[in-house]
């Protein structure tokens, strides 16, 4: 069976020119945002990227024990399931970071600089986030 | 189709991500579903046993559980939803998944790649059918042990017949003989539900001797016009652990007036492993006796290369979930080849079930392939409609 089409960040996720844009790009897929908001609606977006806020906050704290804790696989499974809710909202950007944190950990033990790096980009994805929620005509928070 | 189009239309999405979940639900209410979302495997599977869905969504990985777990209580449920699968894993998985949901009789809409594409939701949304009426009937609440043994008391469980054809020539061969329960309204009580509710209680070995006296009686009327024609009797575990059935099956053959070369006696691995021992011992004094034996369902794993050097199998059949697709399924194609030559080495007939279109009977008939049954050259249907059927077609010597 071939698939439905795919988002547009998940169909070049394996394209070197895309990852470099990835690592310098847009934090925010804004097309498929704006495909979104059309399918499921603006206040439904919203709540969605409520749910993204409060889960990544959390999730970004446990890979921050799980990494003091040296809990690997934990730290693996936070990042696998960040790298889902950053994809599902077209954050895309944290959504390809929290993966490679999460191939990292197949190989080796990420260390403190690896997972500052994400949690850096954790706080300027929801800033950008914000911005768009103001650009929808939405409160930011 | 006659699709539920004036209620409103019902989803199950079961998801672990709860964004995902959050995501999939929104876009079916826009689209008019009513959605109810599961996180695991339980939760769904209570779902699914409280209400009826016309669709489930179904996320193949869910934490440390798997969504394929959920496929049979899918199948169980009355509602017969269609299934979507959704993935963050590559094609193949989707494709063995689809396979799987297809082998056990589900229908299945599609599969959407992770992260989703809400365009790609929405298509498939929109497009996936109701849910069969039929089940929302009263009438078509399972039948009680009671009023199946009163339908055999009043013999209103029949023998239906499938013509089995030669793919060579188009001449048909034999008839395999399936159980079926008419019903007053135009609903069949379906054989999975009152064959395995025979065997719980006690009704299967009268049902069995019923169909076998029935397909072995309409086989002798056919075989004053088509002296060689045989029927197909599909023999369940219970009834193969009584020790006493060669003579029982040779006393009705004989009181019926065939040889034992009318009678093809279907098995399937799991009969054979209720009591091993026993139904092999069955099995070879009914092949000795002149009864053939043929393994049914192929390759779904009731069935195995281990049964096929236990017993003394002559005919194999290939399982329809391999041949109705084998012309778009390379994968499927390349087992069908591999089962039909292996067979020939090993010298049996070979007999491909589910053949719905004329290019996948030109493909088997192609790869060596001897007999044909399914819907392309005819369903199961009662005796006289057979003879109708019959008179346009020539019955040829097996």
């Amino acid at each position: 069976m071939t698939p439905a089409s795919v988002p547009d960040h998940a169909a070049r996720r394996d394209d070197p020119a895309e990852t470099t844009r990835l690592a310098t790009g847009n934090l925010i897929d804004d097309a498929f945002l704006a495909e979104l908001v059309g399918a499921i609606g603006l206040d439904a977006v919203r709540e969605a990227m409520g749910l993204f806020r409060e889960e990544a906050t959390t999730r970004m704290a446990t890979i921050h024990r799980a990494l003091v804790a040296g809990a690997v696989p934990t730290l693996r499974r936070e990042a696998h399931a960040l790298t889902g809710a950053a994809l599902a909202v077209g954050l895309v950007r944290l959504g390809e970071a929290a993966r490679a944190l999460q191939r990292l950990t197949e190989t080796t033990e990420p260390d403190a600089n690896a997972v500052q790096t994400l949690t850096d980009l954790l706080d300027r994805t929801l800033s950008e986030v914000s911005l768009w929620e103001a650009r929808q005509g939405i409160a930011g928070v | 189709m006659d699709h539920a189009t004036n209620e409103q239309r019902r989803i199950l999405v079961v998801d672990d991500e709860r964004i995902q979940r959050l995501i999939i639900t929104r876009g079916a209410e826009a689209l008019g579903y009513r959605a109810e979302s599961a996180a695991t495997l339980e939760e769904a599977a209570e779902h699914l046993a409280q209400l009826r869905y016309d669709v489930v969504l179904l996320d193949l990985s869910l934490g440390e559980s798997d969504g394929i777990s959920l496929l049979q209580a899918v199948r169980d449920s009355i509602s017969d939803p269609v299934v979507i699968f959704i993935s963050h894993l590559d094609e193949r998985v989707r494709t063995a998944s689809t396979r799987l949901a297809t082998a056990l009789g589900l229908r299945v809409g599609g599969a959407l790649q992770k992260p989703l594409s809400p365009a790609a939701l929405r298509a498939l949304l929109i497009d996936a059918p109701a849910r069969r009426p039929d089940a929302e009937r009263p009438g078509l609440q399972p039948p009680s042990a009671v009023e199946l043994a009163e339908a055999l008391q009043w013999d209103h469980i029949v023998a239906q017949f499938q013509p089995k054809v030669s793919l060579a020539d188009g001449r048909v061969v034999g008839m395999e003989a399936l159980a079926r329960w008419p019903q007053p309204t135009p609903h069949l009580v379906p054989p999975d539900v009152f064959i395995p509710l025979a065997e719980k209680n006690g009704l299967i070995v009268p049902l069995t001797f019923r169909i076998l006296r029935q397909a072995l009686e309409a086989c002798r009327r056919w075989r004053t016009r088509y002296p060689s024609c045989s029927v197909a009797v599909n023999i369940s575990p219970l009834v193969l652990a009584d020790r006493a059935l060669p003579e029982e099956i040779e006393r009705l053959l004989n009181e019926i007036g065939l040889g034992p070369g009318a009678l093809i006696a279907e098995i399937t691995e799991s009969t054979v492993m209720a009591n091993p021992l026993v139904a092999a011992e069955v099995l070879t004094r009914l092949r000795i006796k002149g009864v053939n034996l043929s393994i049914d369902d192929f390759g779904t794993g009731h069935s195995s290369l281990l049964t096929l050097l236990r017993l003394p199998f002559s005919e194999l059949k290939i399982d329809r979930s391999f041949t109705a697709n084998c012309d778009t399924d390379p994968e499927a194609w390349k087992i069908v080849r591999a089962t039909i030559s292996m067979a020939r080495e090993l010298g049996l007939t070979v007999v491909a079930e589910g053949i719905e279109t004329e290019t996948v009977e030109g493909m088997l008939r192609d790869a060596g392939c001897e007999i044909g049954q399914g819907w392309l050259f005819g369903r199961a249907m009662p005796e006289d409609a057979l003879h109708q059927w019959l008179a346009e077609h020539l019955l040829a010597a097996t």
